[in-house]
Parts: C-alpha cells; sequence; structure tokens
C-alpha cells in the first residue's frame, strides 16, 4: 500500500545522553519510519550529540522513578521549548505535525508538557508496567483530563496495557517493541569455551534477577566443570564477584557491550536466561535472544510469556532450583535447544522493526482520521 | 460578633462560589474538547468503513458486494448500521483470499485494520465523553449545553485479529 508521507512529532521523555530502553525504542522507531518514507522530528532532553532528526531539548535532571534513575526534563524553560518545537513544524517543510507521538505520558517529562499544549492527533505509548503503580494511581487526577486529548493509545505489552487501563482507563493497542532481527541475526559468533550460559542486563538492579541465577549456577556448578556465565551489561562487578563466591571463576564479565558486540556475545550462547523477578514490561533481551537464534530460559512473567510464546523455556520466577534444573536439561539437550533457536527465530519475525513501525502507522493513520482540528463541533 | 460572623459566612460563600465557579468552566471545557475529538472520531470511523465497503464492492463474491453496498447506504453510526457492518465483516472474514490478487487482497486488509482502529479510537472518545458527562456537577447543570449523547459503536472485530496487533 502506498500513502502519503506522514508528518510526526515524536516526544522523548527521557534524556537521550544515558542508554535506556524508550530511548532506545524511540530513535529505532524514528528510523524505521523515516525508512518507510515518513517525515520524523523527534524532540528529547540531551546535551551531547545527536542524531540530525533530533531537536535536543537541554539537559535533565535526574529523579528516581520505577525502581531506576529516569533523566527527564520538566519546568516553564522545558515548555516554551516544546511551545517552541510545536511551532516550528515538521523539518525541512515547517508544516504542523499531522500526527504527535508520546511517550511515557504520565510521567512528569516533555512528554506530559507537550499534552499540555498540544492539538491535533495524539498518539500515546505506555512503555511501563509496574503493577505497583502508585505514582500514577496518585497523578492520574491530575493526568486524566490530560490523557482526555489523547486521541490513540498504545501498549507495548498485555501488562502495561492492563496497567494502564486500570489507571487511567480508557485501551490501548497492544503493538510490541521492535526489535533489529538483522543486526542480531548475522554476524561473527564470540569465541566461547565449554557451555557458556548467558545473562544481559543491569545485573546490580535486584528486579533483573542475577542472584536467583548466581544460586542456580552454584548449585550446577559441582557436576557441571565447564558451566560458563557470560554476563554483558553495566554494573559494580567487584560486588558482583563477591555475590558470587565460590563460582565467581565461572564468570565472564564482558561490561556494556554495543548492540554488534551484545549480538556477537548472544549468538554464542547455549542458553540466554532471564531470571527477573519481576518489574519488566515487555522483555528486548528476548527479543534481540531469539533475533540471535539463542535459546531462552526465562522467569514466568506476564509478559515473557506472551513475548516468548511457544518458542522459549519458562521456570517461576526466583526459584533458583528450578531454574538450575531447568538449566541442566537443556544444557543436555542439543537437539532441544535448536527446536528453540529455530522456533524463536521464526517468531522474532513478528518484531522486526519494519513490521512493528509499519502497525504504529496504521495507528497514526487512524489517529489522523480523526483529527480533532478538522472536527465540525468547533 | 454577628459583624464578624457575617462576615465570615460572605468569604466563605465567595470562595465556595470561586471554587465551583473554577471547576465548572474546568469542566465545559473539558466537555468541549471532548464532544470534538468524539466527533471527529466518528467522522475517521465512517471514513474507515466506507473506504471497507468500498473495497468490498470491488470484489467478485455476490454476497459481498451486495452486503457492501447496503453498508454503504446507510448514513451516521446507527444500530442499523452495526447490524450491517457486521453483516459485512463476517462475509469478508469468510472470503477465500488466495483468490484475490495481491494489490486488493493488501488494500483489503489495511481496510480492516483501520476499521478495527478506527473503532477503538472512537470508542475511546466516547468513553472519556460519557465518563465526564455522568459526573454530579455535569449532570446538575446541564454543562453539556445540547450535545447528543455519544454511543459506542459495537460490532465484532475479525478473528483472529487482523488489526496491527501483537503475535500471541
Amino acid at each position: 500500500m502506498t500513502h502519503r508521507p506522514l508528518r510526526i512529532g515524536i516526544v522523548c521523555p527521557y534524556s537521550l545522553d544515558v542508554p535506556g530502553g524508550v530511548q532506545a525504542h524511540v530513535l529505532d522507531l524514528a528510523r524505521a519510519l523515516l525508512t518507510l518514507g515518513h517525515h520524523v522530528d523527534v524532540l528529547a532532553p540531551a546535551g551531547g550529540p545527536v542524531p540530525d532528526f533530533v531537536t535536543p531539548a537541554g539537559r535533565a535532571v535526574a529523579v528516581p522513578y520505577n525502581g531506576s534513575v529516569a533523566r527527564v526534563r520538566f519546568g516553564p524553560v522545558a515548555l516554551s521549548r516544546v511551545r517552541r518545537w510545536l511551532e516550528q513544524g515538521s523539518r525541512p517543510t515547517g508544516y504542523p505535525f499531522d500526527v504527535l507521538h508520546l511517550h511515557e505520558p504520565t510521567t512528569v517529562s516533555l512528554s506530559v508538557l507537550t499534552l499540555l499544549v498540544a492539538r491535533g492527533p495524539i498518539v500515546v505509548t505506555f512503555h511501563t508496567a509496574t503493577e505497583r503503580s502508585r505514582t500514577l494511581s496518585a497523578l492520574s487526577a491530575v493526568v486524566r483530563p490530560l490523557m482526555e486529548k489523547v486521541t490513540a493509545r498504545i501498549a507495548v505489552s498485555p501488562t502495561a496495557r492492563r496497567v494502564q487501563v486500570r489507571h487511567l482507563g480508557g485501551d490501548a493497542v497492544e503493538i510490541p517493541n521492535g526489535v533489529d532481527v538483522g543486526l542480531f541475526a548475522h554476524g561473527p559468533v564470540r569465541p566461547t569455551a565449554g557451555e557458556p550460559v548467558g545473562f544481559v542486563g543491569r545485573f546490580d538492579e535486584p528486579r533483573k534477577g542475577m542472584s536467583v541465577l548466581l544460586d542456580a549456577v552454584a548449585l550446577l556448578a559441582p557436576r557441571r566443570p565447564d558451566l560458563r556465565l557470560v554476563v554483558v551489561g553495566r554494573g559494580d562487578a567487584d560486588a558482583l564477584r563477591r555475590r558470587a563466591g565460590p563460582v565467581a571463576e565461572r564468570l565472564d564479565l564482558l561490561g556494556a557491550l554495543d548492540d554488534a558486540g551484545k549480538a556477537a556475545a548472544m549468538r554464542s550462547m547455549d542458553v540466554l536466561c532471564a531470571p527477573h523477578r519481576g518489574g519488566e514490561s515487555f522483555g528486548m533481551v528476548l527479543t534481540e535472544a531469539m533475533a540471535a537464534g539463542a535459546p531462552v530460559l526465562a522467569a514466568d512473567l506476564a509478559p515473557f510469556r506472551s513475548v516468548l510464546g511457544p518458542a522459549g523455556e519458562l521456570f517461576p520466577a526466583g526459584d533458583a532450583g528450578a531454574l538450575a534444573r531447568g538449566l541442566a536439561a537443556l544444557l543436555d539437550d542439543p537437539d532441544r535447544r535448536a527446536a528453540l533457536s529455530a522456533a524463536g527465530r521464526r517468531r522474532v519475525a513478528a518484531f522486526d522493526w519494519p513490521v512493528v513501525a509499519g502497525a504504529v502507522v496504521q495507528v497514526y493513520r487512524a489517529a489522523v482520521a480523526a483529527d480533532p482540528r478538522t472536527g465540525t463541533a468547533g | 460578633m454577628t459583624t464578624a460572623l457575617v462576615v465570615a459566612v460572605i468569604v466563605a460563600l465567595g470562595v465556595l462560589v470561586g471554587a465551583v465557579g473554577t471547576l465548572v468552566v474546568g469542566r465545559v471545557r473539558r466537555l468541549h474538547r471532548l464532544h470534538i475529538r468524539t466527533d471527529a472520531a466518528r467522522s475517521g470511523l465512517e471514513s474507515a468503513l466506507a473506504r471497507r465497503a468500498a473495497v468490498g464492492a470491488r470484489l467478485r463474491k455476490e454476497t459481498v458486494r451486495a452486503a457492501a453496498a447496503a453498508a454503504l447506504a446507510t448514513a451516521g453510526l446507527s444500530a442499523e448500521r452495526e447490524v450491517r457492518e457486521n453483516t459485512l465483516g463476517r462475509l469478508l472474514a469468510g472470503l477465500d483470499r488466495s483468490a484475490l490478487d495481491n494489490r486488493l487482497h493488501a488494500e483489503l486488509v489495511d481496510a480492516e485494520q483501520l476499521v478495527v482502529l478506527g473503532r477503538r479510537v472512537h470508542n475511546d472518545a466516547v468513553r472519556d465523553t460519557l465518563d465526564l458527562r455522568s459526573r454530579r456537577l455535569v449532570r446538575l447543570l446541564r454543562l453539556h449545553g445540547t450535545a447528543p449523547l455519544p454511543t459506542y459503536f459495537e460490532i465484532a472485530d475479525p478473528e483472529p485479529a487482523r488489526g496491527p496487533l501483537t503475535p500471541r
């Protein structure tokens, strides 16, 4: 189908100066939309260098949010920056945006400021799925009138959708996070020895469940001399080694890697383990692993279930014994691993960015068709 | 003593009137915005339905073309329209798509997706409007003016969901 290219304005709430899931999502989505032939402008807090489709909105301040630290931009100066960006319109033509796409619209950030002053069709995406989101509940009285300006809502997972329905009312279209399948599927394999089991993520965040995995490795280590734990991600390495105790020698700490390095490491893993304890809304690491062909063993969390489907194995979250048994069974069964790898590669095609961005464009078109600026009532 | 009491009562009344006034102005503004949004969403949904029916009218199967013509002939989002669009949707879902040429098939899938999304956008707007209009202050003071009460548009989404949704 060929349609008129859309002029799309995307607002990212978190600073591009630090890595993060939402930031990566926004930039990847913008690139995928540009590839599809649309005009895309991104407004985001940033102090450093940014891609040319980004308008930096200044440096961000750090606030604790959802168990992490979010870097956001707020206040009257930020508000006037938003106004200017909207007035400037779509580059290079300067026409007004056909549609605005705000991410995490309920966080105190550029997104909510844009919601405050914007007119026209607005699409929002909810990323977070904190079940115990008291902040969101407390804010709903303030945010609800603003949310009435939203034309269409997207949630990245059934969990994110449920949370937003419960706290803000209204419904949301489920469109998953995208992944660059090609980048993860093809390329060099990091040389490894023995039985490499992988972990990818910030390992010193408790909700990522590294301690569960370490306990499982400790259970398996005596009878599996070749077992290695390959860790990709940032965190305090010394503290991790201390926590690992006797199995510290089994750790291969690769630190934070770029996507290509991460992909090469994932392609080398016999099993990718996602031992999270909760607080996840999607599970990018799972789609990346599927794209890289790594068999996945994940905690049985609702968002992980819906991403993996039949293409991965699950264990009860937090249960180191069950994780150890699941790992041992997979490591002893190369046929099962090959089957999981193949199933993952098939399943991940639905999460490839061109597919996901195409689905997002459909929501944009539905929103543009309901443009309140052309409404008949006023 | 009494003078102080009278002054206090007047001040309290003034504060109350001010507070209610602010609330009323806020509510009216929100209602106005919601009515505009709902109207726009309705016209968006109507054009999505019209487009789906137009694609249906180009198909070879006689029953589909008849259902498409019937849907196109109905104006507005009435209960009758729901019945006719449901009939069309069911016939389209039961269609043997392998017989369609690629271009027509792509157009049909696209039109169907936009109906699913258009209905979602419309019903979201209706829900928000009904929610605010059910508030006591709004009903009591009839802040909605002469705007008619919007209604949901209920038709079955194609199964399995052919919208741009997640794999399940």
